[in-house]
Formats: structure tokens, sequence, C-alpha cells
């Protein structure tokens, strides 16, 4: 099996090669360009969600995603901070909802394909992540009574969850169900083939692509080369998922400071609505793996998710605090990035790359390609336009 | 994903006293030894782990002549170019006469690990490692 692949991955970079004014890449670059594919990755049912592709949770979730009515004081939706139209994030540096949070709004394109949620990874499903802003009260800042009323008070919402989830049983019952659907919701929320895809499948197929630009295929060279950045920004998604120390200062104001996955690890293992605890619909477990083993490690304070780095182009200003504006400036701090700023403990994974200003901007023309226009348009209800019967 | 195993073995820190003690079978397994009375036989489960997905290993061996004990047995990864570990505690789990599996354990990142087993006993402490090159 092996010789076979590596067979493919020659005559592609044969092929590229043969291109003539085109950016040649070897076997092993092609090998690592392959690994960010095929994309889309085949949908998967979260098992710790019973209601999981289910098309009545769907149309009662995406009701829900829009809905302020479960918010404190009815003026705040999921969708005030996760705009479709801005990638399902808010263009802000930080959110704002019933009051101002301390990190950036991440977009929901690609939510389903995670193990952690959140910057610091304090929900370890998408329905726990959910729940997460329902409770804080600077979010939607209600309880479970809260929810389980609004549901039961609005008709159209009650019909709808009696179809996904039979009579309310209880309140705290009620609104894990609740977010279930709008996990279910989210899941359906994924971003199209873009530019990147093309030219990954191409050669996949040992061909070229030649309507993939120079200038990106460079950033790409350098990407999964010298950058190293694909050590984080690893497969289909270009994440891998976990948490790491990049640099960016993680103080929020004087005195105050955001612990990250530190802060992450120790709120999830508290949470009633983990994968240990009852809510979890998959009764082997076996879905709690990452929650059981997960370790708290004193390098962990600091650390922040690595986002996607699909559809960039519409989620800025980017990193947790959204403290830089443009991706220009993201690759920039990474060219600069000061290692004095780095956790004296942590890992030595970051260091300044000193990118010419044409490597800044061939990295950038390689980002871009990685967004597809036509996901950052204005949503219109698919799921819940029809009534409740 | 392809896995390329190197082997490395590093000594027992104190010479400890030979005892009748038998590697255990394990098939399709790598096998690790200090050229001394220390050695073991390992193996992925699955066997090609791949990156951000869980694994296991199990293994089985002899630390200075006498028979792994999961007491002060301990297992780990770690990356030495980027000094970290795994985000996961593994845990032990008794599979047999001799034999463990160690749950719960990732590569989140490619690029060069090194596994590696410790056995703590009455003489000194055992340690073997082996180098994973995870693409």
């Amino acid at each position: 099996m092996m010789p076979g692949r590596l067979f493919g991955c020659a005559l592609a970079a044969l092929i590229a090669t043969s291109a003539g004014a085109q950016e040649n890449f070897s076997t092993a670059e092609i090998r690592r360009i392959l690994s960010h594919g095929p994309w889309p990755p085949p949908a998967v049912k979260d098992t710790g969600n019973r209601v999981s592709g289910n098309s009545d949770a769907i149309a009662l979730g995406e009701a829900l995603f829009f809905d302020p009515g479960l918010s404190r004081d009815g003026s705040v939706s999921c969708a005030i901070c996760h705009v479709p139209e801005r990638g399902w994030s808010d263009g802000r540096a930080t959110a704002i909802g019933l009051a101002s949070v301390d990190r950036n709004t991440p977009g929901l394109l690609n939510a389903g394909l995670n193990r952690w949620f959140g910057w610091d990874g304090a929900s370890d499903s998408l329905w726990h992540s959910a729940v997460r802003p329902l409770l804080d009260a600077r979010e939607m800042g209600v309880s479970p009574a809260h929810v389980a009323r609004h549901l039961a008070d609005d008709a159209a919402l009650a019909c709808r969850y009696r179809k996904t989830f039979g009579d309310p049983i209880d309140d705290d019952t009620t609104m894990v169900n609740a977010a279930k659907a709008i996990a279910a919701f989210q899941e359906t929320l994924a971003s199209s083939r873009t530019p990147f895809d093309d030219f990954r499948d191409a050669l996949a197929a040992g061909r070229d692509d030649p309507a993939y630009p120079q200038p990106a295929r460079r950033g790409l060279k350098f990407f999964i080369g010298k950058g190293d950045c694909q050590l984080c920004h690893f497969g289909p998604a270009f994440t891998n998922g976990e948490f790491h120390d990049t640099g960016i200062p993680f103080f929020i104001a004087p005195g105050r400071v955001d612990p990250g996955r530190h802060l992450g690890i120790r709120t999830l293992r508290q949470s009633p609505y983990s994968l240990l605890g009852r809510y979890n619909d998959d009764a082997s477990g076996a879905n709690a793996m990452a929650t059981r083993h997960v370790e708290l490690q004193h390098r962990n304070w600091g650390e922040f998710k690595v986002p996607t780095l699909r559809n960039l182009t519409a989620t800025a200003p980017y990193m947790h605090n959204g403290s830089l504006a443009t991706l220009e400036d993201v690759v920039r701090h990474y060219s600069e990035v000061s290692e004095d700023r780095l956790h004296a403990d942590g890992e030595a994974l970051i260091r300044p790359l000193r990118l010419s200003d044409g490597e800044i901007s061939d990295l950038v023309a390689f980002l871009r390609t990685l967004s597809a226009p036509e996901d950052n348009k204005p949503y219109r209800p698919r799921f819940a336009s029809r009534a409740c019967e | 994903m392809i896995v390329r195993t190197s082997l490395a073995t590093i000594g027992a820190l104190l010479v400890g006293v030979a005892q009748a003690c038998e590697v255990p079978v394990l098939a399709n397994a790598h096998s690790l030894a200090d050229g001394n009375t220390s050695s073991m036989a390992w193996r992925f489960v699955p066997p090609q782990p791949k990156i951000g997905e869980f694994f296991a290993v199990e293994f089985g061996g002899c630390a200075m002549g006498i028979p792994f004990d999961a007491a002060t047995l301990r297992i780990d990864a770690i990356m030495p170019a980027h000094r970290h570990g795994m985000n996961f505690r593994p845990k032990l789990v008794d599979i047999g006469p001799g034999l463990y599996r160690a749950e719960g354990m990732m590569f989140h990142m490619p690029g060069l690990w090194q596994l590696s087993f410790e056995q703590r006993t009455a003489a000194g402490v055992m340690r073997l490692t082996t180098d994973i090159v995870v693409e």
C-alpha cells in the first residue's frame, strides 16, 4: 500500500514540475499538500447527540439559533455574535452579548469537526458549547427554567420540541435538548470547496491546476516547508484541534489574565454537561475518550486553540483576543514574534520566521485560497421555514 | 499515515539482579532491550496511529529481570524538538499475564516523537525509549 501511494505522489511531482513556470513541489511536499484534503470530509454523526442529523432537530435548532427569546432580556440570539455573512463570526475584536466578553467570536463553519470547542476548549461537544453561552451572564444569561419556559410558551417551538424530543421532562434536560437541537443545526454549516481544494485534488490526480495562482503556490510551499505551519494547522481543516502558546499576550486588562487552556480544562472538569456527565447520549462512553484522558499541565497556561484556516477571509479580526486586524498582521506576527512573550516553561515551537515582504504577501495569498466567497452570503432559513404540524 | 520506528535503548540506571523473566509473547510486536536484563515487546493498536486520533500501546517485559509491575510502570511520549509531551494521560489496563495496554494516547502533531517506558523497581529505574516519526 505504501509503495503505491509513493508512486502516485512521484507522478504528481513530475507533472507539476513539467508545467514549466509552475512552482515545483517535491514528492514529500506533495504528500503534505494531499494531507490537507480531500474536502469536504465525510459527514459524521455526533454519537453523543441522539438528534444529530435529525431533520426535526435541525429545524428546531435553526429556529432557536436566530431566536433572541433565549436571552435574559430578549435581545441576544446566537446569531448576534455568529453572523452568517461574517463567516458566522461578528467582525468584532471581542464579543458583545448582554455584556462584553474577553475573547473573539470563532466562526461556526465546520464546527462539527472539532474535538474541543471555544478558544480554551472548555466544551467537549458541539451541544456542550451551545449550553455555555446560554448560561454565561455576559452572553445570553438565562437559566434552564427560562429556556424551558420559552420553549413551552412559543407554540411553534413547543411543537418542534415535542416532535423532536417528546414531552419535556425537566428544565435542565429541556435546556440540554435545546442545545442539542442547536448543535444539530450547526452541524449543517460546512464550508464549500476552495481554489486550494481544486489544486490539491488536481495534484492527487497527477495533474496541475493552472488556475491556482503562483503567489499562492509559493505561500503554500512555505506553509508546508520552512514555515512548519502545518505542524499545528494540520489536515483537511487546517488545525490539529489542540492548543498552543503563540506569543499573543494573555493579559486582558491590568491585573487580569486569560489563562486559556488551563482554565478550559478546569472548567470542563467541573461541568455537568461534559461527555462524562449524564447528558452524553453515547452509552458506551467511547466518545468521551478525550475528556477522560485530557491532562492539566502547567504549560496549558496561556495556550489557545489552533483555529481552522478555512474561510479565514470572512472572520477578521484574528487570534483569541481579536488583536490582529488582518491576515497580513497575523503573518507578520509569526514573522516577528517575540520569544520573550512565550511561556518560559512552554513548548519550543514558535520562533520568529523573519519573512520578507514578498514572503508575507505569498503566505497571505495562499491563506486567501482557503476561502470560498459563496460561504458568506446572508443566510435564509432552510429548515424551519415550514410550519410545524 | 506512515509511522517509521527506529529503536534506541537507554540502559537501566542501576544494575539489577538477573532473575528468570521472559518477555510475554505479543504478535507483530516491536522489541526493545538494554542489552542487559531489561527487555520488552510492544505494539501500537491500531498498528499505524493517525495524527490527532487516539491509539493504545500494548506491551509487556522485564525490568532488571523482574516482570513489569503496573504499580510503578509509566508510559509517555514526547516531542523532544518541541519540548512538549502528549496532551492526554494514558491509563494502564492489565490485559493478561505480564501484558498491559496503555489507553488514551495521541500524537497531536506530525514529526519525531519519543515513546518511553519507565519501570521503577527496588533495584532502580529502567527506561527504554524508541523514536517514532509520525507523518
